[in-house]
Parts: C-alpha cells; sequence; structure tokens
C-alpha cells in the first residue's frame, strides 16, 4: 500500500489540497482560534471543497490504472476483484492524511490559545464525518471513472459531489454531505445527534453503493446475485436518504447543557464569559472596569456582574449583558472603541428580545451614553459626533450631562424603557 | 495443462469465438490469425477476463469460471497482455512486488519470487529503474516477469513481440522458449516468423474459429498441398483462403 500511495498521481497535487485546504480554514481569519467546537466544526467545512477536488483525483487516478491492457492484467490475477477499489484508496488515504493533519493542526492551536478540549459523542462525529464524507467522496470519483472511461469523468465526478454538497435542496436531497464549516461561535450550541446519525448513515450507504457499482461493473459474470447485491445496496441507499430527510436538517440545535461560565472579579465588579469564549476575558474585565470609572464618579449605580449572552439562555435579572462580535468572539483582545456601548446596556430587557423593540429614545440614550463615556475615555473627540442628534448635547457642560446620565442610566438598568426621556437638546427627526 | 471444450464467446449479439476446442500441455503453442481473428478475445477468455456464452476453459482440470474452482484456476495462469502500461511510476522492483500481492504470492516468498522473476527475464540491473524509462524490450520483459512471479502453468502472450526492434524480438524468443520448456506458453501473434521459430504446435483462428490445430511443420510442410509448400506463411495464407482481411 504505501508503494501505492507513493507512486499514486494524487503525490503530485498534495501541495495543491494543502494550499486549498490552508486557504479554506484561513480565508476567513481565525475567528475560531480559541472555541474548541467551532474549529472542530470550520475543520470538517473544509470538505465543501476538498471533497470535489479528492473526488477529481480519485476519477483520475482510477483512469491512470483502468487502462486496457493494466486493467486486464490486474483483473486477471487472484486478487483481481480488488482492483477496483485498490487503485482508488491510495487517493482516499492521501486526502484523509491532509484533512486529518489540517484539523489536529487547528485544533492543538486552538487548544494553545486557551481553548478547553472536549471529547464527547458530537465532537467525535463532527470530526469523523468529514472523513467519510472524503470516502464518499473518493467512492463517488471511482465510480464515476469506472463508469464513464473518459477524462471528462474528472470533472464530473468533482462537479458531482459539489453539486450534493453544496445544493442538496435543489436536488431534493437531505443536506448531509456538508459535515461542517458554521460560521459563527458554538456557545450555547451544540450538534443534532440524529442529524449527525442520518449523515453517518447517509455517507456510509453512498460509499457502499458506489463500491459495490464499481465491483458489479467489473465482474467477470454478472449473476443474479451481483445483481441483487446492487440492488440491496440501492435499498440501502435510498432508506437512508428517506430516513435522513425525516431528521432536522439543521446541524445544530440549541444545548441543553448548563453553560460553564469563567469569571473574573476586581473592584466589585465581576465579569463572566462563557468557558468556551473566555479567551478575552482578563481583557474585557479590565476594560470594563476602567471604562466605567466615569460613569462611577458621577455616582451612576453601575451593575455589579456582567456576563456574556449566550444564544437561546435567558439572562439572570440584574446581570448587565455583553454581547460579543461573532468576528472577534474568540480573540484575545477585543476592540476598546466598542466597549462604552457595551457599558451603555446595563440590562438585556424583556423588549430587547421581544417582538416589540424598545422606543427610539432608548436607542438614542444608550448611544449618548456610550459616547459620553468614549469621550471621557480619551477613544474620542466631542466633535466626532457632531453629526449625531446628541451632538449639541455632548458639548453641553458637565452637571447637565451628568445628571441626566444618571438618571437614564438608573432607567436602562430597570428596564424602565418608558420613562427614558432625552435631554431637551435632542430632538429625534 | 490447457483444457478448452466447445468455447463459444459473444460480445453484445455478435459472437466472437465460435465453438473452439483443443487440449495444450507443457510447450509452446502458437495462435496463429490475421487481425480481428479473434486470437486476443480467446486469450482473455481462457485468462477468466471473458466468460463464455458456452463451453468451458479447465486448468489442470480446475474451470477458470467455475465459482469456488475458479480462484485456484487463476493462480495458475496468467496473461501477458498485449500492451504495457502499467502506470510509469513504478520502479521495476515496485510494480513486480504488486503484483506478487495481487498473485497471491505468500508475503514471506514474496521477495524471493521478485528476484527469481528478475532473474528469469534479466532485469536484474534495472529493478530501480522506473517502468517509463525502460526500453520497448525491458518493458514486455518486465511484463512477462510479473506474468512469472506465481509460476504458473499456463503463461498467455498476446503479440509479445510487435513494436520491437530485432536484437529485442531475438531475445524475447529466447526467454519464450525457455519459459516454454516447463510449462504450456500460448502465444498469440499475427507476425508469421515468431511463431514457426518458437511454437511446436499451431492453432489457426479465422473469424472466430479454428481453422487448424496440429504441428507447426503440419501447416507449413507439404502434407499433399503444394500451396502450403512455402513455408508457415504460405500455408497459413492457404489454410484462410488468402481471406487477409
Amino acid at each position: 500500500m504505501r508503494t501505492l500511495i507513493r507512486r499514486s498521481s494524487t503525490v503530485g497535487f498534495v501541495p495543491v489540497l494543502v494550499v486549498v485546504q490552508a486557504f479554506c480554514l484561513l480565508q476567513r481569519g481565525t475567528p475560531w482560534l480559541g472555541e474548541w467546537d467551532w474549529t472542530a466544526d470550520w475543520a470538517g467545512g473544509v470538505t465543501v471543497v476538498t471533497g470535489p477536488l479528492l473526488a477529481g483525483c480519485t476519477a483520475f487516478e482510477v483512469l491512470r490504472w483502468r487502462t486496457a491492457a493494466t486493467w486486464s492484467l490486474l483483473r486477471q490475477t487472484p486478487r483481481g476483484g480488488h482492483a477496483a477499489w485498490l487503485c482508488a484508496l491510495p487517493v482516499l488515504v492521501i486526502g484523509v492524511v491532509v484533512h486529518v493533519v489540517a484539523t489536529a493542526s487547528v485544533l492543538v492551536a486552538t487548544a494553545m490559545a486557551g481553548g478547553e478540549p472536549r471529547i464527547d459523542t458530537g465532537f467525535v462525529l463532527v470530526v469523523v464525518l468529514p472523513v467519510v464524507a472524503l470516502a464518499a467522496a473518493a467512492s463517488i470519483g471511482a465510480a464515476t471513472a469506472a463508469c464513464w472511461r473518459s477524462l471528462l469523468a474528472v470533472p464530473l465526478a468533482a462537479a458531482i459531489v459539489f453539486g450534493l454538497t453544496a445544493f442538496p435542496d435543489r436536488l431534493m436531497l437531505p443536506d448531509v454531505l456538508k459535515v461542517g464549516g458554521t460560521t459563527g461561535s458554538l456557545v450555547g450550541l451544540t450538534w443534532d445527534s440524529r442529524q449527525q446519525a442520518a449523515a453517518l448513515a447517509v455517507l456510509v450507504m453512498v460509499s457502499v453503493f458506489a463500491v459495490v457499482v464499481m465491483h458489479a461493473r467489473d465482474a467477470v459474470r454478472r449473476g443474479p446475485a451481483s445483481r441483487s447485491i446492487v440492488a440491496a445496496s440501492a435499498v440501502a441507499l435510498v432508506a437512508a436518504v428517506v430516513l435522513a430527510q425525516s431528521v432536522p436538517s439543521s446541524r445544530l440545535r440549541p444545548s441543553g447543557a448548563p453553560i460553564r461560565y469563567a469569571c473574573t472579579a476586581a473592584s466589585g465588579t465581576t465579569v463572566c464569559l462563557a468557558s468556551q469564549t473566555s479567551r478575552q476575558l482578563a481583557w474585557l474585565a479590565a476594560q470594563i472596569i476602567r471604562q466605567s470609572e466615569p460613569l462611577a464618579a458621577i455616582g451612576v449605580r453601575l451593575p455589579r456582574r456582567y456576563q456574556q449572552v449566550v444564544p437561546y439562555r435567558r439572562q439572570p435579572d440584574g446581570v448587565a449583558p455583553i454581547l460579543l462580535e461573532p468576528d472577534s468572539i474568540n480573540a484575545r483582545r477585543g476592540d476598546a472603541r466598542r466597549v462604552p456601548d457595551l457599558l451603555a446596556m446595563p440590562a438585556l430587557c424583556a423588549a430587547d428580545t421581544g417582538e416589540v423593540p424598545p422606543p427610539d429614545e432608548v436607542f438614542v440614550a444608550r448611544s449618548a451614553i456610550s459616547a459620553w463615556l468614549s469621550v471621557r475615555n480619551g477613544l474620542s473627540e466631542t466633535s466626532d459626533y457632531r453629526v449625531e442628534v446628541f451632538g449639541e448635547w455632548l458639548g453641553q457642560t458637565a452637571p447637565d450631562q451628568q445628571a441626566w446620565i444618571r438618571t437614564t442610566y438608573a432607567q436602562l438598568t430597570a428596564c424602565a424603557y418608558a420613562d427614558v426621556r432625552l435631554p431637551e437638546s435632542v430632538v429625534l427627526p | 495443462m490447457l483444457e478448452v471444450r466447445s468455447l463459444s464467446v459473444e460480445r453484445g449479439r455478435e459472437e466472437i469465438l465460435h465453438d473452439i476446442s483443443f487440449v495444450a500441455g507443457a510447450g509452446a503453442l502458437g495462435l496463429l490469425g490475421v487481425n480481428g481473428a479473434g486470437k486476443s478475445t480467446l486469450l482473455r477468455s481462457l485468462a477468466g477476463l471473458l466468460p463464455p456464452r458456452s463451453g468451458s476453459v479447465l486448468i489442470d482440470g480446475a474451470d477458470v469460471y467455475e465459482g469456488r474452482r475458479r480462484a485456484a484456476a487463476s493462480r495458475q495462469v496468467a496473461l501477458v497482455p498485449q500492451d504495457f502500461d502499467f502506470p510509469g511510476t513504478f520502479t521495476v522492483r515496485e510494480f513486480l512486488c504488486h503484483m506478487a500481492w495481487m498473485r497471491a504470492v505468500p508475503r514471506r516468498s514474496s521477495a524471493a519470487r521478485v528476484d527469481a522473476a528478475l532473474e528469469a527475464v534479466d532485469l536484474q540491473r534495472q529493478a530501480g529503474r522506473r517502468l517509463n524509462t525502460l526500453s520497448g524490450g525491458m518493458a514486455r520483459r518486465a511484463a512477462i516477469a510479473q506474468a512469472l512471479l506465481a509460476d504458473p502453468a499456463v503463461l498467455l502472450l498476446d503479440e509479445s513481440t510487435t513494436g520491437l526492434d530485432p536484437v529485442q524480438r531475438a531475445e524475447i524468443r529466447l526467454l519464450l522458449r525457455s519459459l516454454a520448456a516447463s510449462r504450456c506458453v500460448v502465444l498469440a501473434s499475427h507476425i508469421v516468423e515468431d511463431i514457426e521459430q518458437l511454437a511446436t504446435r499451431v492453432a489457426v483462428l479465422h473469424h472466430g474459429r479454428l481453422l487448424f490445430d496440429g504441428a507447426t511443420a503440419d501447416v507449413a510442410g507439404p502434407s499433399g498441398d503444394p500451396a502450403r509448400a512455402g513455408g508457415l506463411e504460405a500455408g497459413f495464407i492457404s489454410l484462410i483462403g488468402g481471406d487477409t482481411a
């Protein structure tokens, strides 16, 4: 097998596979770095591109072996029945090795960045499924080349796999070849085990069916037994597809497990981030404490606890929300200029997540407080807000501003949105 | 021993071989016929690659198309196809090692068998060379070497000297003569000279039918027919009635 791998035409294609793998992993930067589940999921999503590539490579390799003379030579031997999959296997091994090395690399990087390694059934499946998807892609490539012995089988195999992966809905098929690639944090979410099981079943049956078709096509005698096996594998594939149609199409669902938080406390303020995405905790806690000093100095009663908002989870009363930007949720340091926005929202109220949004006054009040804090913390100039509706107010004397801020901040903290009044100089358009 | 009984082979609805029967033991059997006569089809059928519509192919009594005995029979027959286009990135030794596995040569004796096959075809010094760097004659010898790995009772060679220069052809003939001493070698060719020099027995195929099966001398010799007095070529042309199409 080592010789087959070393002499495979795909060996020359390894640098391309590596570059494509790296490009797909890094094309959006590394927002997943530091979050274990997201990293594993994102790495699996690369198969949307590498799967079709591997299908094309497999088709090419199979065609290389399936010349009339070589194929006669191989098939005539006692182990000729293995020839069909034997020429495809080295390509799959190469593709899987490149994928596994890339996945292991990003997981190690995430662990080194502080991501908590977490290995459960969902994680194992999310790591295994891309390998099975690659096997299915290689099988489709091999079967395409076996059935259509032309170089056109190479792009055709790639197109088939890409179509099944990227446009399953248009083909009225379950979305199972896409086995990763979530573009946002997985905090508060988990993989749907039924969807994963269905994906595994369909992918395995696609591989089995492709191999069976290949063998049946190559069989010296196509007797009733051979036809029965093809029919049985086709029935099993259809059954797996029907089964997959009956499970939720979404790969992710809200997690029922308790959310674990990493917290830090200083100066009477506690800042908590979900353990999965706690990489910027120290930086954020320091920023919250430092940037809230101007509010404390004018007598504003600040929240004692700030906690990251987790999707599908109710924020506890009296706890200020931390809404992290998706692109920087796992960054070691966020953007200091966004901290005033966070401080200007001391509570996540029912109106903030309900169907009826809060009054416009609430949004303008938060913006005005954020701008005031930003100026006081030296992050921006008063002139930066000249065009805002509160631009004139921001230039007023401190005592007038301070009284309004104290009152409004208390109203925002108490979710008394109906009571929020804007300063006289601020007129809504 | 190779025994072919009433073998008929179809491709689609067309009958390629019709009611072929012969028996061959150790020695070289020349399979002579014009292009399209059915020589390659017969060899593929003898190798177990083309199931017959009717009839059977037996090697040492085992039918190459009968389920249980097929594996045993396939170990006893080896085909050397007309073209040799094995992936050229393999070295000669790697190619032979792979084919040893395909031919179910036990792992412990595989290396020794590969060395023996290399020695038999005099390719020891080229063992580390890639297949795509070999000359036509060397590549043909490598193809023959793979067939020898499992020490088959029946060796099937399809146009083994086509495309070779005179020196290479002479070398291959010498090799085949030595191989035929201990096993049945079926040599399909439309080059009469090769058959004449190698085979003691000839089977003439024409339009999928066996026209003649007997000693080479009987085709080439007079045997009462003046048209066949000009050697094997004249005898062959006479047998097929001048129909070289």
